[in-house]
């Protein structure tokens, strides 16, 4: 996309939505104790991760036990465990992740631009599914979170400068 | 231009997705003369040894329409086993291996017509092995099946599964649609794709073949019962009302004796002959603190919190079975039974197991009929 198709994508996208956000952008925020509780249910037993060697070895690892009391649904014959991309790739911490699926749900335009310019290879906008999708190590998407039209206006308005 | 064009695509088909109006479906059932029942026909697996000895966690059990019935599981190294109608043991289906005709995980499959479709984590393979030949007629590698966790077939021939697909495409979609070859063709089933490790739960469901040709999917953190049309379009969503099955946030909770009950899922929707819907759904079993070890397991690495296992799911859950009617939007009839059913096996079938020792332990599959009365 040419910079001038970005320049006019973003009043078309702000003309549907009826919203412009003119919000001072605040600093991100740390809100630690909600990435935790993410963090932490993912890696208690992701029930689709039922075994490890299916997903990316360089990111994922068997622990060496795993409860499996987590009803019906899996989680017994396996469980995975977050790890970090090999060197050669963007590293993200399981809390930056945690923290990204926080601000992709609920931050404001300002805090989600934060984290993409963070992670610029790991957490990226996908405009025509209005989401924020995170990447895993093979750029595989392991987190799509939609973006309600508003916010999106106002982190288009923001990406692409046109204030 | 042509971005523009699609988001606007986007927006107007998220638009039409949210005019379907849920039917609520409350808790007064229509019918107060009719009658849920369920009764064993037959418990699978050798207790003793012998051939027809079963190991690990049940995963799946489905029968074919001459009344055989096939036993997959969570275990390596186990095949999937196939018993008569009676529940005496037949054979394995296939070796292990990873070459042709052979499986290291056939976890999850669905029977068609004379042929089992069998997804093998192990292999990424999608294999199309004939029951009237013994022998495998095709596989194709399908890495992006790997982890389904359901499937259901299509009445144009076509399968849906329910997984998580990792492309920047179809990633928040549970439900995709593909060819028997394994090609995918249509990724649907949510009016806001979302897709969240914490949330892993909100990304399943259980699904069945409509009459219509359109299909049935439940939801299984909460009881919601949605029926898609063959292009994949929501046209009918269904909301079930209950105290016993509040919506849940679709996290994963890991049920503690010293914490809260499980979860209630959805476990299983059909629809039968008249157009009723059959739904199973699991809930917590008044007793459900009896069904852990005595004992916390072994930490899963140093400093990791330590849980107590289940060693009894039936006390860990009850069922409750319900018949609907989506015409009326009305709940027919309903019933609890103390036995943690797991899913259909059929028409007329569900399963439940008795799993001694976890994922090498002996194990035996529950069949039970089920039977719905006017009077």
């Amino acid at each position: 996309m040419t910079m001038l198709q970005r320049f006019a994508l973003v009043p078309a996208v702000v003309l549907m939505t009826g919203t412009l956000s003119m919000t001072p952008a605040p600093a991100v925020s740390g809100p630690t104790g909600r990435a935790e509780r993410i963090i932490a249910a993912a890696q208690t037993c992701p029930s689709w991760c039922t075994f490890c060697h299916a997903m990316n070895n360089d990111m994922w690892s068997y622990p060496s036990e795993f409860p499996n009391n987590d009803g019906y649904f899996g989680c017994s014959a396996g469980a995975c465990e977050w790890g970090n991309c090999p060197e050669t790739e963007e590293q993200m911490t399981a809390e930056e992740f945690g923290t990204a699926i926080v601000i992709a749900t609920e931050g404001s335009p300002a805090e989600i631009s934060e984290i993409l310019d963070q992670h610029p290879r790991r957490v990226v906008l996908n405009e025509q599914r209005s989401a924020i999708q995170i990447k895993g190590c093979r750029g595989e998407i392991i987190a799509h979170i939609p973006v309600d039209p508003s916010r999106l206006a106002g982190l288009l308005d923001i990406e692409y400068g046109t204030r | 231009m042509i971005r523009l064009f699609s988001l606007l695509f986007t927006i107007f088909t998220n638009v039409s997705y949210a005019q379907v109006t849920p039917t609520v479906i409350r808790d007064r059932p229509s019918c107060s003369a009719c009658r849920i029942s369920l009764s064993l026909k037959a418990t699978l697996g050798d207790a003793n040894g012998g051939p027809g000895e079963l190991h690990g966690n049940v995963r799946g059990v489905r029968a074919d329409d001459a009344g055989n019935l096939f036993v997959s599981f969570f275990a390596w190294g186990e095949l999937l086993a196939q018993f008569d109608r009676a529940g005496s043991f037949q054979r394995r289906i296939g070796r292990l291996g990873s070459g042709p005709g052979e499986y290291r995980a056939a976890w999850l499959f669905e029977v068609i017509g004379d042929s089992l479709f069998i997804i093998d984590p192990g292999t990424a393979r999608l294999t199309v092995h004939s029951l009237r030949l013994n022998r495998e007629l095709r596989s194709a590698s399908v890495s992006w099946l790997a982890r389904a966790s359901a499937l259901a077939r299509s009445t144009d021939g076509t399968i849906v599964g329910n997984t998580v697909v990792e492309t920047p495409e179809e990633a928040g979609y549970p439900l995709h649609q593909f060819s028997a070859d394994g090609k995918k063709l249509k990724s649907f089933g949510s009016v806001a794709p979302s897709l969240r490790p914490d949330l892993r739960l909100a990304t399943m469901r259980s699904v069945a073949p409509g009459l219509s040709g359109g299909m049935w999917v439940a939801q299984v953190s909460s009881y919601d019962i949605e029926l898609y049309d063959r292009a994949g379009s929501l046209i009918q969503l269904y909301r079930r009302e209950a105290d016993w099955f509040p919506p849940g946030s679709g996290r994963i909770v890991t049920a503690q004796p010293d914490g809260e009950p499980p979860q209630p899922k959805v476990v299983g929707v059909q629809e039968d002959e008249r157009g009723r819907l059959w739904v199973l759904s699991i809930v917590a079993d008044s007793g459900w603190r009896r069904a852990f070890s005595a004992d916390r397991l072994p930490p899963r690495r140093a400093g990791a919190p330590q849980y107590y296992g289940v060693e009894d799911t039936n006390r860990l859950y009850d069922s409750v079975i319900e018949v609907i009617d989506p015409r009326s939007g009305k709940l027919i009839s309903s019933t609890r039974v103390d036995e943690a059913l797991a899913a259909f096996a059929g028409r007329n079938m569900a399963w439940s197991s008795v799993e001694q020792g976890g994922l090498t332990g002996v194990a035996q599959v529950r069949l039970w009929g089920l039977a719905f009365r006017e009077h």
